[in-house]
């Protein structure tokens, strides 16, 4: 059988030929081929290979890839000489596909690389974690040769840092989950103790059983180096090498914790040294330097253990001091004074520092970390106000008196400019006729917590602070603002008005006065102002000739709760007032008590000596104004007759 | 000004990698001592990634080493792995 002058097999074997799992072709001297069978077409995906040129081998048993045009194939080809139909230099060639072979040595040598290659170490173990390989990266991290670790188990490496119970945990993890991972310090064939960040897998069968347990570590010794490097930092001030603020707050929490468990005290003490800038702006940053690692190095040394100095920056330190009683406190504080007021020498210059200290102590403060730090801090500024190289210990009792003396304060003003202000008149009256002659101006304040408020429950905070001269002209205004209504609607009354010392002797008051009466239409003679004997004593000169200013332009003036304030009769001639008010408390004990009434009766006497009115304040009874009336007083002013009120009510009442 | 070479070679592998660069170069330096006296050129085809022109030129397997020029083209299979036989196989067939 003959086609396109090609010899073919016969039948028979063309048809076992077509059934060889190898491609089967037969090439002519020049590469041609004469002869290809089914799995030589398939396999080389082409449908015509007759005739073409294929090319001629230069090796038996060679592995190619075929080229094809969905992918090439890996084959082993071999090649034999034949005598094919008479042309004896024909060669017969078969092609096995070795793909898969090829993939699976591909991997394996790709694995193998990875072993020899790998900058980890890698160490393989059987199931029983015997060691059955190990590359070299392995025995360059841990000096051990790969034969002499093979047949050993990995704990040859154990440096004894991890406990029992670090490897029993780690076993649970690589059972459950089949991998583990952490850091581990092993130990090297020279001694020496290195951290490693190690992963561990188990490799499992298709029944997974586990068969090998692979291990890859590297060597991290240098990154925990750096770590404890950068942890030094974090936490250690550069220049002395003790504590900074970050680790002395750690601390700080740590002792306050352990304070509490175990009931003893702690006292944080927060220095700032005295001297030092002088030293530092004058003889340079580096005499500085050297003073304060001085300094630092001698506190450290002579603390305690479990104590703690630390330097938060500049010339400022914090010591902190477990006690268990409060009272070794000052002993220590005196030793640590003692210790930096001895000379530090410098470059053979003597040089004198000192220390200011604050104290806060726990749990006497039972506050948290930064707020005893801040307490501190408070405290270490009222030492160095107090002249220096002292210490002071923080008062919790006293700083909660002052914050809330401040609330009060900032509440003032605020009240002050939201309008919760307001003024009450008590009714001064003839306690002969009942008749109206006059009215006291008494601020209130209608918080919005705590309702009406008197003045001595907020008064007495803002003395001799600008709110006092504040609220004093907020007073004034609004109260001669009242009187000037009052006058045009008829109500021909007087007007007093309370003002403190502070405020009266404040510069420019008679002026501000002069200036608020000039814009009202106010008749002269209706506004007085009340000051309290005692605080008209306090600088009688100077008062005296205030009074005098005001009294130029009308207005008249009262020393009010007289006879609380031991005026002598020469002051009583000096001071230009016009009037005397009988304190409240003689009044009220007038009745039962010879004293009080002799006092009264005194009074009055006084008044009517030097030519001064007299006015009785808390006038409760009837029988004290006819007891009043009897001494020779004939004006009066109290609950008795009527309680304080708003403008509106005042004047709906003494019109009918 | 180079005139047109009187051989030229072209050889098609699947891809030039760490394995084969270095038998190319010996191939080159085989190929300048075998014509020292001729002017020829080879050309390298990678086929992994383009396999059109193997496809075209009947290339069935890589590593091939072709004799273009002069004809007739002659072929050698795994040529790169046995030089000094694929040259002696270019170099008698139907020329010199």
């Amino acid at each position: 059988m003959t086609t396109t002058g090609f010899e073919i097999p016969i039948a028979p074997i063309k048809t076992l030929l077509d059934l060889v799992a190898d491609a089967v072709l037969v090439v002519d001297p020049q590469g041609c081929v004469l002869y290809a069978n089914a799995t030589a077409h398939a396999l080389m995906g082409r449908e015509i290979l007759i005739g073409k040129n294929c090319g001629l081998p230069v090796a038996d048993n060679a592995v190619v890839q075929l080229v094809r045009q969905n992918g090439m194939v890996w084959v082993q080809l071999r090649a034999l000489p034949i005598d094919w139909y008479g042309d004896r230099s024909a060669h017969v060639l078969t092609l096995t596909d070795v793909s898969e072979r090829q993939q699976v040595e591909e991997s394996r040598r790709i694995t193998a690389g990875v072993f020899e290659n790998s900058q980890e170490a890698i160490l393989i173990t059987d199931r029983h974690n015997v060691i059955v390989d190990a590359n070299p990266a392995f025995s360059r991290i841990t000096g051990y040769s790969r034969d002499e670790v093979i047949g050993r188990k990995p704990n040859m490496l154990s440096s004894g840092r991890q406990d029992k119970a670090f490897y029993a945990a780690m076993w649970k993890a690589l059972n459950h989950n089949g991998k583990w991972r952490g850091e581990i310090w092993n130990r090297r064939k020279s001694g020496e103790v290195y951290a490693e960040l190690l992963s561990i897998s188990a490799i499992c069968d298709e029944n997974a059983i586990v068969q090998r347990y692979v291990a890859t570590f590297s060597d991290i010794s240098h990154l925990k180096e750096y770590e404890a490097k950068l942890r030094h930092i974090a936490h250690y001030d550069a220049l002395t090498g003790i504590p900074n603020r970050s680790l002395l707050v750690d601390r700080l929490k740590q002792a306050i914790a352990q304070a509490a468990r175990k009931h003893h005290k702690l006292a944080v003490c927060y220095l700032d040294l005295d001297g030092f800038k002088a030293i530092n702006d004058g003889m340079g940053h580096e005499v500085g330097d050297q003073v304060l690692i001085e300094i630092a190095l001698r506190i450290e040394r002579n603390l305690r253990g479990g104590d703690t100095v630390a330097r938060l920056g500049g010339d400022e330190f914090v010591v902190l001091l477990r006690l268990e009683q409060e009272h070794e406190c000052l002993a220590s504080i005196d030793r640590l004074l003692a210790l930096i007021a001895k000379p530090v020498f410098v470059n053979g210059e003597r040089l004198a520092i000192g220390a200011s200290i604050g104290v806060s102590i726990y749990p006497r403060d039972d506050c948290d970390a930064d707020t005893l730090l801040r307490h501190a801090d408070q405290a270490m500024y009222i030492a160095k106000q107090s002249g220096k190289n002292c210490f002071y210990i923080y008062d919790p009792e006293a700083d909660l008196r002052i914050r809330n003396h401040n609330e009060l304060l900032r509440e003032i003003q605020n009240g002050l400019e939201l309008g919760q202000f307001e003024i009450h008149y008590q009714p001064k009256v003839n306690l002969r006729s009942g008749q109206l002659v006059g009215a006291e101006a008494l601020i209130r304040w209608r918080h919005p917590q705590r309702g009406l408020l008197l003045p001595s429950q907020f008064l007495k905070p803002i003395e001799n602070t600008e709110l006092d001269i504040r609220l004093g002209n907020w007073v004034i205004s609004t109260a001669l603002a009242q009187l000037e209504r009052w006058h045009k609607t008829g109500l021909d009354i007087d007007l007093s008005i309370n003002i403190s010392a502070y405020h009266l002797e404040s510069p420019g008051f008679a002026h501000n006065l002069r200036q608020q009466i000039a814009l009202l239409s106010i008749p002269r003679d209706k506004v007085q102002i009340e000051v309290l004997e005692t605080a008209a004593l306090t600088d009688i000169a100077k008062v005296k000739h205030i009074i005098a200013q005001c009294r130029q332009f009308g207005i008249g003036f009262a020393l009010d709760d007289f006879g609380t304030g031991y005026s002598s009769l020469s002051y009583l001639s000096r001071l230009p007032v016009d009037e005397l008010k009988i304190d409240q408390t003689f009044v009220q004990g007038m009745m039962n008590k010879q004293a009080d009434r002799t006092i009264v009766q005194g009074i009055i006497a006084l008044a009517k000596a030097f030519d001064r009115r007299v006015i009785a304040e808390g006038v409760e009874t009837d029988e004290q104004s006819s007891a009043l009336l009897k001494m020779g007083c004939e004006i009066g002013q109290g609950y008795g007759i009527a309680m304080p009120m708003p403008a509106e009510d005042l004047q709906n009442r003494y019109r009918r | 000004m180079s005139s047109a070479p009187d051989l030229v070679f072209e050889l098609y592998v699947a891809v030039v990698n760490d394995a084969n660069r270095l038998q190319i170069v010996e191939l080159r330096a085989a190929l300048a001592e075998h014509f020292q006296n001729e002017n020829w050129r080879l050309e390298v085809f990678e086929v992994i990634d383009s396999p059109e022109v193997a496809l075209a030129n009947d290339i069935f397997a890589t590593p091939t080493l072709v004799r273009t020029k002069p004809e007739p083209v002659v072929k050698v299979l795994n040529a790169l792995a046995m030089i000094p036989d694929a040259l002696r196989i270019i170099g008698r067939a139907g020329f010199r």
